[in-house]
């Protein structure tokens, strides 16, 4: 988020409100302003107040730039920086399938074992296949879909470092993949889906890669995961066990 | 004019509040002198020094609170409480929602808002019984808090040890955890560097010297003063070196320290050789400073050798005298002292008529009833201003610590003293320990301080080396 | 949090000390909170340094605590207090408070002590009876050394009917005297013929009726009646209107349907405790005394097992320090007075009904009790305040004690002394004001803060016991 708030002060879109979160519409990303109760997404500049939806109106006019972001008469500016990329300890590809087993079981009716083979095999097309048909279904302000798709995603790139596997084929995969998400799902989501291809997570996310390479209690920590959003918790733990079993899997063959 | 001196008992605040109110009492119109301060010996010579009747608060202790004003008339005295009381209790522990009753010590205060971390600066002999507290509270602790016996560091850190929590401190200036700056911090970028340290001005250097590389930090933890003697045998810091090493976000830890017990040295060394992540052991000394230590983190990253940040001035002439040190800090003194020594000799720790001396204003004997120098510069630049007049003196080297914590805006109140000395042909020499992240504005402390007319260095390193050279030549 | 979890876990800071440095945490938006600190009461430095060194007073409160809370009163019997109070003798009586000379006596306790010698056929008349004292020819002691407790002057002759409270789920026992009611009473100091005769009447009828009445309906579960009556608005100290009722109703059917007692005195018994609104404390008190004895004797613990006073001095006790008493002067209360009546009028606190401030109730429960804020003056928010401040110097919230306008929290139960020396906050309690005189009676009833002193010197001598 550091590019965006360098560059010139420019006008932004405010995308919408929630009690706890302003989302701000920037470039080609969106940022997120966010209280202590909301869930800290990799986009986000976080307070230390509450309910922060109540200090705003709907139709302030946005800039972003110069190292601040201004709403109407509110001006914010962030005071310290998070990297929302974590680094996972190195692992073997035996000791993640140990870990990645004790996920629970996939119910998710969109999860497919397609998005596992074709990261497993590289498989450019199949994957840019199943992330069309993932991107916009579902309900909610992420949809199910994205969310299955940036849990995979994500825990594809990162998991797959931990194991000391070379990202070359999400590199190649961007491209398609970030056109897809600008086309085909809403642009809070799509912007969330291109952080989680370069591994850019919300922080219980990140706890649970963190608990699947031997940092912390699984349980736990899925548990935690599970609970985020409406929706999203499930979705993403989903896309989870599709990028673990993507690494594993390949490795395997 | 009126003088009006009270003494009371049972009344306490925190030095930085009471240096506050002393301010907002001589920015009243009609006061030209008011002092608000604990009885302590200094405090009481102070009020000495600006002519107040003697036996008006000869009898005062240091438990006890002076209000020393000296206004035009009665009137303007009488205006004076309210100033005092707003002054006393501003933004004091708000109760906020729901009328609920405000903590009163470190536990409760824990648990309203479910606290995994506990900062405590009381004073020192009060510490101990909060910092235990927290500790068996589960809270991981830093005690800013000097003045804490021996006897209950050791015991502080053997209980947490038993629960695998960390103790930082006694005497803990500093810690980046996180990114989060407690105590006196700057405001870095973050990265993959982490620094464990005795010294919070150590770790202040370090992690300035390293953004100002492009080199961002990852956590930066100080462990205190007294960690490495024997009595403690380096209980935190090996405890925090190895937390780093299994720490997969930090790729290289650096150790700073003064010089610790030669057996705790010797496992140190033994630790840090251990680790799977490299270690830079820094053990500040005659040919070891923080500059070379940063040095050497910056290569073994792989990045370029940097030119750190400088405002050097134009030339060398000074008028004939000796090279007197006005540090904030013990470190950063200490450094100056073992680059300079070698080049002209033994200097003076103390202050001194005559002769070369390096002072630590953050002595206890400066200090006592005071906020620390790094806040409040009242005594440093009393002696600055004493300092244009007194022909003894060639050279001033000082130094001027930002970031979160320290005084708003040194520059502004070192400069009238700065032009002064340059006007009388003193070199002044300062080093700048900040980052331009930090609120005071880096460039804009340096800026100013330069234009007043002190060459200016990030690096004491650099400073101190500047001033060995400008007195003894060639270094 | 574990020191792994210290690398990667945000944290969320508790401070206390130099403001500057909260400041600078909230200027970098971390989720923090300041302690409102000040330094422990002078003189106790030390000893809570020493205390904190040897680390026994937590697991030891604990225990304590464990123990007081564990207790199950049940109002079982009435009998004489010769026949059931330990080391009762003929020439004992008992008074409320630490020990008492009576040349430091305050006029409550003169008055009724002289009442009571009168009562118990030893003296004839006041003067005969003052000579005796001064004489020393009874023996004084506090109540609370004999496992009983009395309201204001409290004292306890030996024909006088006591109440008799059992721990179910233990072997101890307390005792405590029957309430007189309001007015011209021998607690308030007075000694008249109606008084004397009210004594007689309590003795011959009040007390064997009560006791049959408990033959026949069984134990009174005296826990459960005080934990509704806390949900009725009752405060357990200084209103008592609902328990009063609720233990009518507890012993109706007994008393009518007891046919060895003659209806006249049937209808006596049950208009006296009707008119009485207080009838319950001295029983409440009883239930008390039985929880802080369980409690006692911990080493090391600095839970507070008594607050009493005597309308000289007050008294603490605490666990860990045994029999000690730790005294300072009974303050004056300042509150509501009834009539043209001043603090002027006012004798220092008196009795041992601080008890229920010592098992969470009274002061302790006052946010229960919207009704007592009136009386005792001061403003609702203001009273509900200091409640919520006894939180901070307790160990525990009652299990059974719970306060509906704070969403059925427990009440604040299990003063820690080394928490009030070092929080600077006084344990509040809820009181009656006695008239100076002997025989007055009340004048008001306010609010007083425990002397601060007292804990002092508790804190001081329980770290010379860990040392």
């Amino acid at each position: 988020m550091q590019h965006l708030l360098a560059g010139p002060s420019r006008p932004g879109t405010l995308l919408g409100t929630s009690e706890h979160a302003i989302w701000i519409a920037s470039d080609d990303d969106v940022l997120v302003l966010s209280d202590r109760e909301a869930v800290r997404l990799p986009n986000a500049v976080e307070f230390a107040v509450d309910d922060l939806g109540h200090w705003i109106d709907g139709d302030d006019a946005v800039l972003v730039g110069d190292g601040i972001v201004q709403i109407g008469w509110l001006t914010v500016t962030p005071r310290r920086w998070f990297d929302p990329r974590p680094s996972l300890s190195r692992c073997t590809v035996s000791d993640l399938a140990r870990t990645a087993r004790t996920l629970p079981e996939n119910q998710h009716a969109l999860a497919t074992a397609d998005l596992v083979n074709a990261l497993a095999s590289e498989n450019e097309e199949e994957a840019l296949q199943s992330a069309s048909l993932l991107l916009g279904r579902g309900e909610g302000l992420t949809p199910e879909g994205d969310d299955i798709l940036a849990g995979a995603l994500a825990s594809f790139r990162l998991l797959g470092n931990a194991v000391g596997k070379r990202p070359w084929f999400l590199d190649s995969l961007e491209a398609g993949v970030a056109a897809l998400t600008r086309t085909r799902t809403t642009s809070f989501s799509g912007a969330l889906v291109r952080h989680a291809l370069h591994g850019r997570v919300a922080r219980p996310f990140a706890g649970a890669l963190h608990a699947l390479t031997g940092r912390g209690d699984i349980a736990s920590s899925i548990g935690h995961l599970l609970s985020v959003g409406s929706s999203s918790g499930p979705a993403l733990v989903a896309g989870l066990a599709i990028g673990s079993s993507a690494i594993t899997l390949e490795h395997a063959q | 004019m009126i003088d009006r001196v009270t003494v009371q008992s049972g009344r306490y605040h925190d030095s930085v509040r009471l240096m506050q109110a002393s301010q907002a009492l001589r920015n009243t119109d009609g006061v030209s002198e008011a002092l608000v301060a604990m009885g302590t010996e200094l405090n009481l010579s102070l009020l000495t020094d600006l002519r107040f009747d003697e036996s008006e608060f000869s009898s005062a202790g240091p438990n006890d609170l002076i209000v020393a004003i000296r206004a035009v008339d009665e009137a303007a005295l009488g205006a004076l409480d309210q100033v005092l009381d707003d002054a006393l209790t501003a933004g004091k522990y708000d109760t906020g929602a729901g009328d609920l009753p405000p903590p009163h010590v470190i536990e409760t205060a824990a648990q309203s808002i479910g606290a995994n971390f506990a900062l405590i600066s009381i004073p020192g002999r009060f510490a101990f019984v909060e910092a235990m507290e927290a500790v068996r509270a589960g809270l991981h602790v830093m005690v800013f808090s000097d003045n804490v016996s021996l006897n209950h560091e050791v015991l502080l850190k053997e209980e947490a040890v038993k629960r695998d929590l960390l103790v930082m401190g006694p005497d803990c200036g500093t810690s980046i955890i996180g990114g989060i700056g407690l105590g006196f911090a700057n405001a870095v970028q973050p990265g993959t560097v982490s620094v464990v340290g005795a010294s919070g001005t150590g770790i202040q250097q370090i992690t300035c010297l390293l953004d100002d590389a492009g080199i961002g930090i990852r956590h930066a933890w100080g462990t205190g003063s007294r960690d490495l003697s024997e009595a403690v045998g380096a209980s935190s810091t090996l405890r925090a070196l190895a937390a780093l090493d299994a720490d997969p976000g930090t790729e290289i830890i650096v150790v700073v320290s003064k010089p610790p017990a030669p057996s705790v040295a010797a496992a140190m060394r033994e630790a840090a050789a251990r680790c799977s992540t490299p270690v830079v052991v820094a053990f500040m000394g005659p040919g070891s400073t923080l500059e070379g230590a940063t040095n050497e983190v910056i290569s073994r990253v792989g990045a370029p050798p940097n030119v750190y940040s400088a405002w050097p001035s134009r030339d060398s002439e000074h008028r004939p005298g000796s090279l007197r040190g006005f540090y904030s800090g013990g470190t950063l003194r200490d450094e100056a002292r073992f680059i300079i020594e070698p080049v002209i000799g033994p200097v003076s720790l103390t202050e001194t008529a005559d002769g070369h001396a390096l002072v630590d204003y953050g002595d206890d004997e400066y200090t006592e009833g005071r906020a620390h120098p790094m806040i409040d510069q009242t005594v440093r630049l009393e002696r600055l201003n004493a300092a244009v007049a007194d022909r003894s003196i060639g050279v001033i080297l000082l130094d001027v610590v930002l970031g979160y914590g320290a005084n708003p805006d040194p520059a502004m109140e070192l400069a009238p003293v700065i032009r002064s000395l340059a006007g009388a042909g003193v070199a002044v020499i300062s080093s700048l320990c900040g980052s331009s992240g930090d609120p005071q504005g880096f460039e804009y402390q340096a800026n100013q301080l330069h234009k007043a007319g002190a060459a200016v260095y990030l690096s004491n390193a650099a400073a101190a080396t500047r001033a060995g050279n400008l007195i003894g030549g060639g270094l | 949090m574990s020191l792994e979890r210290l690398i990667d876990d945000e944290l969320i800071v508790a401070t206390v000390g130099v403001e500057i440095l909260q400041q600078a945490l909230v200027d970098q938006a971390v989720t923090s909170v300041v302690a409102d600190w000040r330094p422990p009461t002078a003189g106790t430095e030390d000893a809570l340094a020493t205390l904190a060194e040897r680390g026994i007073t937590h697991a030891a409160n604990e225990l304590a605590i464990a123990r007081m809370l564990a207790v199950r009163p049940q109002l079982v019997d009435v009998a004489s207090a010769r026949d059931v109070i330990p080391g009762m003798t003929e020439t004992t009586f008992l008074h409320a408070g630490p020990p008492l000379t009576w040349e430091r006596a305050s006029g409550p306790i003169r008055g009724a002590l002289i009442g009571a010698l009168i009562y118990e056929g030893i003296a004839s008349a006041a003067d005969e009876a003052e000579e005796i004292c001064r004489r020393g020819d009874i023996t004084l002691s506090p109540c609370h050394h004999h496992q009983t407790v009395g309201p204001m002057a409290g004292i306890v002759s030996p024909s006088m009917p006591v109440a008799v409270v059992r721990d179910a789920g233990g072997d101890g026992v307390a005792y405590s005297t029957l309430n007189e009611g309001l007015g011209k009473v021998l607690r308030y100091g007075a000694f008249g013929p109606a008084v004397i005769d009210r004594l007689q009447w309590m003795e011959k009828v009040l007390g064997p009726v009560v006791a049959a009445t408990l033959h026949q309906v069984g134990a009174v579960d005296l826990q459960a009646l005080i934990s509704q009556a806390l949900q009725m608005g009752d405060d357990g100290h200084n209103r008592n209107r609902a328990a009063t009722s609720l233990l009518l109703r507890s012993l109706g059917t007994g008393l009518i349907e007891n046919n060895t007692v003659p209806v006249a005195d049937r209808k006596e018994v049950f208009q006296f405790i009707d008119g009485n609104d207080h009838f319950m404390l001295n029983l409440l008190m009883a239930a008390g005394k039985l929880a802080v004895d369980a409690a006692s004797d911990v080493p090391g613990s600095s839970l507070v097992t008594t607050m009493a006073r005597n309308g000289t001095d007050f008294g603490v006790r605490l666990s860990g320090t045994g029999d000690q008493w730790f005294t300072a002067p009974a303050p004056i209360v300042d509150g509501l007075f009834l009539g043209a009546f001043t603090a002027d009028d006012a004798n220092p606190d008196i009795g041992d009904s601080a008890i229920t401030e010592t098992v969470g109730l009274g002061g302790f429960a006052m946010a229960a009790s919207p009704a007592i804020v009136g009386f005792v003056g001061g403003t609702a928010t203001g009273a509900i305040r200091r409640t919520l401040e006894m939180y901070e110097i307790t160990l525990a919230e009652h299990p059974a004690y719970q306060i509906p306008q704070l969403e059925f929290r427990g009440t604040p139960v299990g003063i820690d002394a080394t928490k009030v020396v070092r929080t600077g906050v006084q344990p509040q309690i809820n009181t009656g004001i006695a008239h100076k005189d002997p025989g007055v009676g009340m004048v008001g009833a306010g609010l007083v803060e425990a002397p601060m002193d007292c804990f002092a010197k508790a804190v001081i001598a329980l770290a010379a016991t860990a040392t």
